[in-house]
């Protein structure tokens, strides 16, 4: 037996359907199904095979390799840091927290103790985040991105949306740039073929839409191991077997028939029984917490969907009475899953896990994310992207420049007598001195110190009486402008604006200041001509 | 193996609607990413190329089928298996990547920042905002000759002269006429003129090219080439 794994990272989002929200909506699995990865697999070997007729079931290899079960396509999980158990696991459904904990410290799993154990201000809750890592007693959570798009139906030959064809629709998809671990387990023999076809395109197309915009995924990092735990190299089956009861947590979704044919969602005791070669009735339970969900798929040979049916979620726990375990039974049982297309990797399941240290509480922490550089980004000097950078730059900081002068004319008020026409009057030249033509249509500030220094008598005393300022400090109209005219840059304290390592300030072009500064006493004449 | 990229110049200011808006600011917004750059989602991208080239196909005489197969390969028929399904991926068009790599490490740094010092510099509205601006439309009652009441919208526009570049992957089956597929492509992307929410009213002018990047070559402009062997094979 041998073990093939690898990462997958999405490079475009992935519509792994399931059986969740409205009719017209398409909401995915959390990760990236089995038998997605095996369907991806098939089309690789048959675009190399083309002798291989309508029925490919009647090929020995194709048997082997994709559907006789000897190959098991297990789901792609969310990948972790931990070297230990890099493929992230659905969270146990014993995992309870106290409601409302924010940030989450502490989880309580009610497989090992009762619900009347727990402190009498803990308010049990079923924990959400959907994956795991657990080191000891160390649990990091993780939860997928996802990435909610809508799409409107669009008549074939009108190009638009009509009344009977227009229908809008919801893809609720796994997010791009999140990296998945998947696992394939296979015979040594079946090993090189699966590698080559691995190893012929590090692009594959993934689940639903693959040709507009949705299922491109990047495959990297493959490595083959010899012995592989589902569960972590630090938990080896031989320490776990050994233990005071004998807990089954589902890694995967299970279907499960009764002796009808009739699927259920109940505890597989009957299967349990079988594979361990025991009793049925020596599997006393003790404890079960467990969920259904629907599952179904899509066969694009066929060009339909699959049966939809009913089955126990992963991340159940059934807590049974001790019993003494053959080892080898319960290695093939972890290695061959239970239940109904275990190809797909449906039915996996883990004894005794999270059982070495007997404890019934875990600390819990989220994945950080740390930056992948510390570098300051820098794109090459004079390329387009660079320029494109610069003149973002430039529009965010005049959106600042222009935030600023809203916030300082609100904050300005004008006390004391001076009137409309001589504010209108300062306005008219100041939106004169904008564009001003002999400096090569330039903002010109001597303007408007000429227009103060050339006033009349009467309107020369309105500008020197009337004061301008905010609540605790006034200063004379005539004063103030001076100030600004003097130095324009003085009231404009904003730091400069960097994207993509391209910076901008006021220094890079002269003509900001003046004319901001002309704005602004436009914009406080306009606002005391209203008051 | 070659890489296919068709460019996208916005010639004037462009809405790629995503469906939605925001209360009390817009009523259309446009499509953008986590960090806030606008993007032509790969489905619109496709559909808007079908369109043009199911225009393009009414217009040639074609007893022998073969530009509709050829159309069928690139574009796929309804259903969804394995024979009917599209050879051509069609990714998102996105401003360049090189662009969009630095300002994700910069958005990483400062989330990092973020977390030490409690504030950041820069955000994904801040993006979105250097590369957009709103346009506002009222509609104007034809008997009165006055804007209709509550008929004010306002819309985010993306800035003309950016450039968006979709990149587009063939997976072809040895029995597919690569050049007539290729040929049929390179028409549909001249003839795509037009983009996006309101682009019979003068937003979304785009013009549009493919190009062909082949392993250790530089990307050159393939759209003229494949234009005059649809010629040639298209005027009898």
């Amino acid at each position: 037996m041998s073990t093939i794994t690898f990462t997958l990272h999405t490079q475009q989002p992935i519509l792994a359907t399931s059986f969740q929200g409205d009719p017209n909506s398409d909401v995915s699995y959390p990760y990236i199904p089995g038998s997605m990865i095996r369907g991806a697999l098939i089309g690789r070997y048959l675009k190399h095979n083309t002798n291989i007729g309508d029925d490919i079931l009647a090929d020995t290899q194709v048997r082997d390799l994709f559907f006789s079960g000897q190959v098991r396509y297990l789901n792609a999980y969310l990948l972790t840091k931990e070297e230990h158990q890099p493929r992230s696991l659905p969270t146990p459904r014993s995992w309870f927290q106290n409601k409302g904990e924010d940030p989450l410290e502490r989880i309580y799993d009610l497989s090992r103790m009762e619900m009347s154990d727990l402190d009498s201000d803990v308010s049990a809750k079923p924990v959400k985040h959907q994956f795991c890592s657990v080191n000891s007693t160390d649990v990091t959570l993780y939860t997928e991105k996802r990435r909610i798009n809508i799409h409107n139906q669009r008549h074939r030959s009108k190009g638009r949306a009509i009344e009977t064809v227009g229908e809008v629709f919801r893809y609720e998809a796994l997010d791009a740039n999140q990296k998945f671990k998947a696992v394939i387990l296979c015979q040594k023999k079946d090993q090189q073929i699966l590698e080559e076809l691995l190893n012929e395109n590090d692009n594959i197309w993934l689940g639903g839409s693959q040709s507009a915009g949705y299922g491109h995924t990047k495959i990297s990092k493959i490595q083959f191991h010899e012995t592989w735990d589902e569960v972590g190299e630090n938990q080896s089956l031989e320490n776990r077997i050994e233990r005071e009861y004998f807990q089954i947590t589902l890694l995967s979704d299970m279907i499960l028939q009764n002796e009808c044919g009739q699927y259920v969602v109940e505890p597989p005791i009957q299967l349990l029984a079988e594979s361990l070669d025991i009793d049925p009735e020596q599997l006393k339970l003790h404890k079960a917490y467990m969920s259904s969900a629907l599952i179904g798929g899509f066969n694009k040979k066929w060009g339909l969907p699959l049966p939809q049916v009913p089955a126990i979620a992963s991340g159940s726990v059934f807590v049974f009475q001790s019993l003494s375990l053959d080892l080898q039974r319960v290695k093939d049982l972890e290695f061959y899953g239970l239940g109904e297309r275990t190809v797909e990797g449906f039915g996996r399941v883990a004894v005794n896990w999270l059982n070495l240290d007997n404890s019934a509480e875990f600390s819990t922490t989220l994945p950080g994310s740390e930056p992948s550089s510390t570098d300051v980004p820098k794109l090459p000097t004079g390329s387009k992207s660079a320029k494109l950078a610069k003149e973002m730059a430039k529009r965010l900081f005049c959106q600042k420049l222009e935030e600023k002068l809203r916030q300082k004319v609100s904050g300005f008020n004008i006390e004391g007598n001076i009137s409309n026409s001589q504010l209108s009057r300062l306005m008219i030249i100041a939106r004169k001195a904008l564009n001003d033509p002999k400096l090569g249509n330039k903002p010109n500030l001597q303007q408007v110190t000429e227009l103060l220094g050339n006033l009349p008598p009467n309107a020369s005393d309105q500008f020197e009486y009337a004061k301008i300022g905010n609540q605790s400090i006034k200063q004379p109209i005539e004063q103030q402008i001076k100030e600004w005219i003097e130095n324009p840059s003085g009231w404009i304290d904003i730091s400069p604006v960097t994207i993509a390592g391209e910076s901008y300030d006021l220094s890079q072009d002269e003509t900001l200041a003046p004319k901001y500064t002309l704005l602004l006493i436009m914009a406080i004449a306009k606002k005391a001509t209203k008051e | 193996m070659s890489n296919y990229f068709i460019n996208i110049e916005l010639l004037s200011d462009t809405t790629f609607g995503r469906g939605d808006g925001v209360a009390g600011l817009i009523d259309q917004e446009v499509e953008h990413d986590s960090y806030g750059f606008p993007y032509l989602r790969g489905r619109t991208l496709k559909g808007l190329l079908s369109e043009e080239c199911d225009n393009l196909l009414c217009l040639i005489s074609d007893p022998q089928r073969h530009w509709l197969n050829a159309r069928n390969s690139l574009l796929g028929t309804a259903g969804s298996t394995t024979e009917t399904q599209s050879r051509m991926h069609v990714g998102d068009a996105c401003l360049p990547e090189d662009l969009r790599q630095a300002v994700r490490l910069q958005f990483e740094q400062e989330e990092d920042a973020e977390r030490r010092r409690g504030s950041r510099s820069i955000t994904d509205k801040d993006i979105l905002s250097s590369l957009t601006t709103f346009r506002q439309q009222t509609a104007i009652d034809s008997k009165e000759g006055v804007a209709k009441d509550k008929s004010l919208r306002s819309s985010r526009v993306v800035l003309r002269e950016l450039c968006f570049k979709a990149p587009i992957t063939f997976n072809l089956k040895p029995s597919d006429d690569s050049q007539k597929i290729l040929a049929l492509l390179a028409v549909s992307v001249l003839a795509l003129r037009r983009i996006g929410s309101g682009r019979n009213r003068g937003r979304g002018h785009v013009k549009c090219t493919l190009w062909e990047q082949e392993k250790n070559k530089q990307l050159e402009e393939i759209t003229t080439k494949h234009l005059r062997y649809f010629e040639q094979e298209t005027k009898a």
